[in-house]
């Protein structure tokens, strides 16, 4: 006779679901911790790129205008521990042909802009020092000019008719145009950014940086080493960046940088 | 340049792969910065002044690449810019391309503006200018000063222009201090003249080029208080070894590939030359000139000191002797010596000497690519 009976059932018992309960946990509480320290070290890592990266874009962009600056030839405006005013150039370009009576310019070599819409001006070399004209406006190389006064040499490249009086101007003296810019920080949305203004524009260029004073400082130099105020005698600049990225993160990079002016 | 979008409101980086190519670039154009400033300034340094004389205005001259120390490597065209009006005065562009040590790729280029200025107003007053004493012995052709104006015989034609004008044989500011032993050969226009408003200056700059810039720009420098025995010229395979130290160039064969080569030889300190000694161009000599075996010179000298002709000199073109600072000392000529002013030997080493700078003020610009 058969046996009738309970038949034996498939599952987990209890202990067997505490068991995978509590290991699911661990592991789960593991990728956890795993996440939030990959997520906190992402965080950290992009922080400090920020930073990096606004030091060394300042760092650059105001080297550049100040190697190319001439303190003996008046280039830099005003000199102040944390701002700094300067000729800063924008183009550049190399006279060969000059019509004085209506005051043109051909030029070759052209880099960068001359444009007097956008407030530029321009220093062109004569003997006896450099000119510092406006740019009146910047001609097709089409619309008359001078040309260039060589035989079988290059072409002109543009024309540019110049407010003021070039008497004197030889072929062959180069033109630089340049915009004065005043270079400090400004705040902008709660962060400090490297800034330059004309006093009509200003572009927000780099940042964070430091709102406690300490993220843009000058240090200028004369041919001794000693420190000056005075714009005319100033042959190195030590310049100091100190960033911050704003949020309560309290780590800070600086950089420091010397320059000396090429143009003296 | 301009950056006008303000970067406080772009995204912020989502790693750190843009400030690492960042840095790199930085780094490496910081190299290859470095790389073409050296370029720059040492092409201006070692400027070649046959540049000056082959590159008519708008003509360009592309350099081969040139290796620094440190494996970075630069290349420099050259552009003459002015229109070839001021006769004294050219202009260049030089535009110097950097690059850092191989393995690495990244470019960087600047523009140097050079100014390079001809001798202007050095020579010649007289066969032979002074400040101090002179003591003049010999007789007859032994010792010959002449102010005739005059075209070196050996020259042929079309080197040489037609017009001559004849100076003074012997210009010097106190003519009491001349002493004459013997009867010796002197001519010009006139034969003496004295000229109180010489002065030390007269000696030292030559219109916009001082004689410490042509002494710094000199072809061939030589240390003083050394004697020298076998200045000749160097041929070697048809062409002018020019980096001869003593090859001087070749006067006296006008089919000599030497011929056209004038060089400026600055020599710091006293000069003695003994033996044969033949050359041209430009002599500049520190201190004390001293000759005691044959010179024959064609060009202009320029001592600091004061001059001693013991040996046979033949000098064409003309001679200034500063005889120091403190005048006093004395120039002798004496045993075979001549000293014969020559328009054209002095006006053709002239021509060759030049001094290239950097333009005054602002000549560094840097080309964003």
């Amino acid at each position: 006779m058969p046996r009738i009976g309970l038949r034996q059932q498939g599952g987990f018992t209890m202990a067997e679901m505490i068991v995978v309960i509590i290991l699911g946990s661990v592991v789960a509480g593991a990728l956890y911790k795993v996440l939030i320290t990959q997520e906190r070290l992402y965080t950290s890592e992009r922080v400090a790129a920020v930073r990096h990266d606004a030091l060394r874009l300042s760092a650059t962009i105001l080297s550049a205008d100040l190697m190319e600056a001439s303190s003996s030839e008046n280039d830099f405006i005003e000199l102040e521990d944390d701002e700094l005013s300067l000729r800063s150039p924008v183009g550049f370009g190399i006279v060969c042909g000059v019509d004085s009576v209506s005051r043109k310019i051909s030029a070759i070599g052209a880099e960068g802009r001359f444009s007097d819409p956008a407030g530029d001006s321009l220093l062109i070399f004569r003997a006896d020092g450099w000119l510092v004209r406006a740019a009146q406006v910047a001609l097709p190389v089409v619309e008359a000019g001078p040309g260039c006064a060589y035989a079988g040499g290059p072409e002109a490249q543009y024309t540019v008719k110049v407010d003021g009086d070039i008497t004197g101007v030889p072929v062959g003296a180069p033109i630089r145009a340049f915009h004065r810019w005043t270079y400090r920080l400004e705040e902008d949305r709660g962060a400090w950014w490297l800034a330059r203004d004309d006093g009509t524009v200003t572009h927000l260029l780099a940042g964070p940086f430091t709102g406690d004073g300490s993220g843009l400082s000058f240090v200028y130099l004369d041919e001794n080493g000693q420190v000056t105020d005075d714009p005319n005698r100033l042959v190195r600049l030590d310049l100091t960046l100190v960033s911050q990225v704003p949020g309560g993160i309290e780590k800070r990079d600086t950089l420091t940088a010397t320059v000396r002016l090429r143009n003296q | 340049m301009t950056y006008n979008r303000p970067l406080a409101r772009r995204d912020m980086p989502t790693g750190f792969a843009i400030p690492a190519a960042v840095f790199v670039i930085v780094i490496v154009s910081l190299l290859a910065l470095a790389g073409l400033y050296a370029g720059a300034m040492t092409s201006i340094a070692v400027w070649d002044r046959r540049i000056s004389r082959t590159l008519n205005p708008g003509d360009s001259v592309v350099n081969a690449w040139r290796d620094l120390p440190d494996g970075g490597r630069y290349q420099t065209t050259i552009l003459r810019v002015d229109d070839g009006l001021d006769p004294y005065s050219n202009f260049y562009r030089v535009r110097t391309v950097g690059r850092p040590a191989p393995g690495i790729t990244a470019q960087r280029v600047v523009t140097t503006m050079v100014e390079v200025e001809k001798v202007n107003g050095m020579c010649c007053d007289a066969a032979i200018k002074l400040q101090g004493d002179l003591r003049v012995q010999g007789t007859g052709a032994g010792v010959k000063v002449s102010g005739l104006d005059t075209i070196p015989p050996a020259w042929g034609g079309g080197v040489c222009p037609e017009s001559l004008t004849d100076m003074p044989g012997i210009l010097m500011q106190d003519d009491d201090r001349l002493i004459i032993n013997g009867q010796p050969i002197l001519e010009g226009d006139p034969p003496v003249l004295e000229d109180a408003s010489i002065e030390t200056d007269d000696f030292e700059v030559f219109g916009d080029v001082s004689y410490n810039e042509l002494a710094q720009a000199a072809d061939k420098k030589l240390p003083g208080g050394e004697v020298f025995t076998n200045i000749a010229p160097e041929v070697s395979g048809g062409t002018c070894v020019e980096s001869g130290l003593y090859n001087w160039g070749d006067p006296l064969d006008e089919a000599s590939p030497c011929f056209d080569y004038l060089p400026v030889v600055h020599v710091s300190g006293d000069l003695k030359l003994s033996g044969n000694a033949v050359g041209q161009g430009i002599l500049l000599v520190d201190g004390d000139l001293e000759v005691s075996g044959t010179f024959d010179f064609y060009g202009v000298v320029v001592a600091l000191g004061q001059a001693d002709f013991k040996g046979t000199t033949d000098i064409t073109g003309g001679i200034m002797v500063r005889n120091g600072v403190y005048a006093g000392e004395e120039t002798w000529l004496r045993g075979g010596t001549s000293l014969q002013y020559s328009s054209c030997s002095a006006a053709r080493a002239i021509s060759h000497a030049v001094v290239a700078h950097p333009l005054a003020g602002r000549h560094w610009f840097e080309v964003v690519e």
